[in-house]
């Protein structure tokens, strides 16, 4: 991959990829994998799951492309496609499957941990990964795209497609609802 | 919103470095009265390094992931042309494109289409580069350049250092041509019309005149106008287009495609129709679809019952 595909901006790479870049559609797809994998994450039960589902999404987003058109980002584009397929993904696991629990595993977040300090802060890790569980889908996706993909009120909104003081309000609620989750174990 | 809810999203904020002087000394003063908020942020602590934690994933499997991607579009559109994009159409298409135009252009005079670029094939990139060489040292005015009867666009320059630069373009050049309706130029051009997005005009007369075209190629590409021209009249003269052909397992496809996703229900009506009056086959694929799909609208349904019945 060149270099200086790196750095070039969404727009760019986009108006290339519609052009028949493969490469460029890879320069996006490295640049928001992590986000869409949070995202899936937050629907499935396990990595290869999630990884599923991120496949999906790419290919989903590759196939609509020409449709974006940049009333929001790409990112925000690309999260409410992985939204809307982790959802798809719990309805068809919800036809084989008890209804959805999701079920983090705890190897995930405690592998190369050897000293007992690492170990206690992995469980308290865990405990806050776990209470997740509690929160309506809706209200984890607004934590994990706001605390662990960084992403800015205005995004989330967008994503969710709701005003900023609702997006605020709904997490302020959930993390107060994650807290007293975590408290009271 | 009370000020605990405000400082709240201040905690978060500020975690992300985007908290402004004046926010901060507030919510530290506010930290500094409230122990439920100081509580609350060393929760917004725990639950971002829980966050660096959860998405985390091996990059190779993410890797996997994108190669996976890349190499279903690839096989998708080799295998599929007629269902892919007009501009995956291209980038399947384009070396082997870019050496038809150049040897087309030597042939009787020019036509050429592509970028000059990484991929090009070093027969084609080097006849048009020479090809545009040779016009760039005749020309010697701004008409010139106006005048000239190849036509370069979407350029792109970057430099790359000792006074060098890089670009990439897209040359074209215009042509006029009477041949036979069944004239291989004749059914590779009509494929580009239709798959031309700038003119809607241009599409519906292709798809009306590829009617006469009996050709995989043209087929598939009146499948691929039926399902993604973004026009409905498009869509729906290509849908004619094919009704009036035999119905192969393609077409067959594609009409289940049109009455599944198309937004316009007189489309999927009309698919309706055309499956049913078909062979046997297609009544077959008719009775499935009411049996599996979910949520069959009730017109679509009183049509497709009506159909199975008769």
């Amino acid at each position: 991959m060149e270099g200086y595909l790196l750095e070039t901006v969404d727009e760019m790479l986009i108006e290339k990829t519609l052009a028949g870049s493969l490469e460029c559609y890879d320069v996006l797809m490295q640049r928001y994998q992590k986000d869409v994998f949070a995202v899936a994450r937050g629907y499935t039960r396990s990595v290869d799951d999630s990884l599923d589902v991120c496949q999906n999404v790419f290919l989903k987003a590759y196939r609509k492309l020409d449709t974006f058109a940049g009333r929001s980002s790409f990112k925000t584009w690309l999260i409410t496609i992985a939204n809307r397929e982790g959802l798809n993904w719990l309805r068809t696991r919800s036809r084989k499957e008890p209804p959805n629990v999701v079920d983090f595993d705890a190897e995930d977040l405690s592998s190369g941990c050897d000293q007992e300090t690492d170990l206690l802060e992995t469980e308290r890790r865990q405990r806050v990964v776990d209470s997740l569980q509690v929160l309506n889908q809706r209200s984890r996706l607004a934590v994990i795209l706001r605390y662990f993909r960084d992403m800015s009120i205005r995004e989330i909104s967008a994503v969710l497609g709701c005003s900023e003081g609702v997006t605020k309000n709904l997490l302020f609620r959930s993390v107060r609802k994650l807290r007293e989750t975590v408290t009271a174990e | 919103m009370d000020d605990c809810t405000k400082l709240f999203n201040q905690i978060a904020d500020l975690r992300l470095r985007q908290l402004g002087d004046e926010d901060q000394t507030e919510l530290f003063a506010h930290l500094a009265t409230c122990r439920e908020c100081r509580d609350l942020m060393r929760f917004h602590e725990d639950l971002s390094g829980a966050g660096g934690e959860f998405g985390e994933v091996d990059s190779e499997a993410l890797t996997g992931v994108r190669m996976r991607v890349l190499d279903e579009i690839r096989s998708t559109e080799v295998a599929m042309p007629a269902v892919a994009k007009p501009v995956a159409f291209w980038s399947v298409d384009r070396s082997r494109l870019l050496a038809a135009a150049a040897a087309l252009f030597m042939a009787i005079g020019g036509f050429a289409a592509g970028r000059i670029a990484a991929g090009v094939s070093p027969t084609g990139g080097d006849l048009l580069v020479a090809t545009l060489e040779d016009g760039a040292q005749d020309h010697r005015r701004l008409r010139d350049v106006e005048d000239s009867p190849n036509i370069i666009s979407n350029v792109a320059v970057r430099s790359v250092g000792e006074g060098r630069l890089a670009m990439s373009f897209d040359v074209a050049r215009h042509l006029e041509i009477e041949r036979p309706i069944d004239d291989p130029l004749v059914n590779e051009v009509l494929v580009h019309a239709i798959l031309d997005q700038s003119s809607m005009g241009s599409r519906l007369k292709a798809v009306s005149m590829a009617a006469s075209a009996e050709n995989g190629k043209v087929e598939e590409a009146l499948v691929f106008s039926m399902l993604d021209d973004p026009e409905l009249p498009v869509r729906m003269r290509a849908l004619e287009i094919l009704a009036d052909r035999p119905i192969s397992e393609g077409v067959e496809r594609g009409l289940m495609k049109v009455l599944r996703h198309d937004e316009s229900m007189q489309m999927r009506l009309l698919a309706i129709e055309v499956l049913a009056n078909g062979d046997a086959g297609g009544q077959r694929v008719l009775e499935d679809f009411l049996e599996t799909d979910e949520a069959v609208e009730p017109a679509i349904a009183e049509r497709l019952a009506s159909f199975i019945q008769s």
